[in-house]
């Protein structure tokens, strides 16, 4: 039986779709259901109607770019899956996954919530709690993500062969 | 057949509800292309930083891709044998 041993492909396409789709997490949960926060809310509150529709127009960047991440990660696994050397694990996928959204996640807490204060997860008391919240969330979800692909790490079978 | 459709109604409700329809289409549109609303906030927008805002909006995004080509390309090994 053949074997693949090249995670790589593997964990890089699932590090884009995963960081995609959390992005779309962000933006459908948080954003649009929940309205707790927009990209720009802390610099321009949505108190009215010209405010809201500015931060719609970066709210909608946003979700540009994080559509753009998924249509990378998911080019990249299509073509992982025509090579022969690469493992088509579930695991390593599950793991890469949830790495890209959770370093998402921490890297975005960091610089947007942290660093430039762009918006914050949920605005008022406790704030700083949410945000540091946020991150603390995205690094273990990306431990989680670590620890699958080391478990996937045994998995060599190529998609040709399953 | 629009007007068969409605046949059985009381006149009253079915004129109403043209008026009403055509009504809408003739008076202001918050969510439309060209509501002044709508123009006000995209212009401002693009007059207020926007090349900076779109880079901070963009680096988690930018820092991500960064990482994946590392994943693909540093450290690559020669595939090992089976």
């Amino acid at each position: 039986m053949r074997t693949a041993t090249n995670q790589r492909p593997i964990i890089s396409s699932g590090i884009l779709l995963g960081a995609g789709l959390g992005g779309f997490a962000d933006g459908i949960v948080l954003h649009q259901i929940l309205q707790w926060h927009n990209m720009l809310s802390s610099v321009r509150p949505p108190d009215d109607l010209v405010s809201m529709k500015y931060n719609m127009v970066w709210d909608g960047l946003f979700h540009a770019f994080t559509w753009l991440m998924t249509v990378a990660g998911l080019v990249r696994l299509w073509r992982a899956g025509l090579r022969a050397d690469v493992p088509w694990s579930t695991r390593t996928l599950a793991g890469a996954l949830l790495l890209g959204w959770g370093l998402f996640n921490s890297i975005e807490g960091l610089i947007d919530h942290q660093l430039l204060g762009i918006h914050h997860v949920h605005p008022g008391d406790h704030q700083l709690a949410w945000d540091l919240g946020f991150i603390a969330s995205g690094l273990a979800m990306a431990a989680a993500g670590l620890a699958l692909i080391r478990a996937g790490r045994t998995d060599a079978t190529p998609r040709g062969a399953l | 057949m629009v007007v068969a459709a409605y046949r059985g109604m009381p006149r009253t409700i079915v004129s109403a509800a043209i008026v009403a329809g055509l009504n809408s289409l003739t008076s202001p549109c918050w969510a439309c292309p060209s509501c002044p609303i709508g123009v006000t906030a995209r212009e401002q927008v693009w007059s207020s930083g926007f090349a900076q805002q779109l880079a901070i909006v963009l680096a988690p995004f930018l820092l991500l891709s960064a990482l994946c080509v590392a994943v693909e390309s540093v450290g690559a090994r020669p595939d090992r044998k089976p």
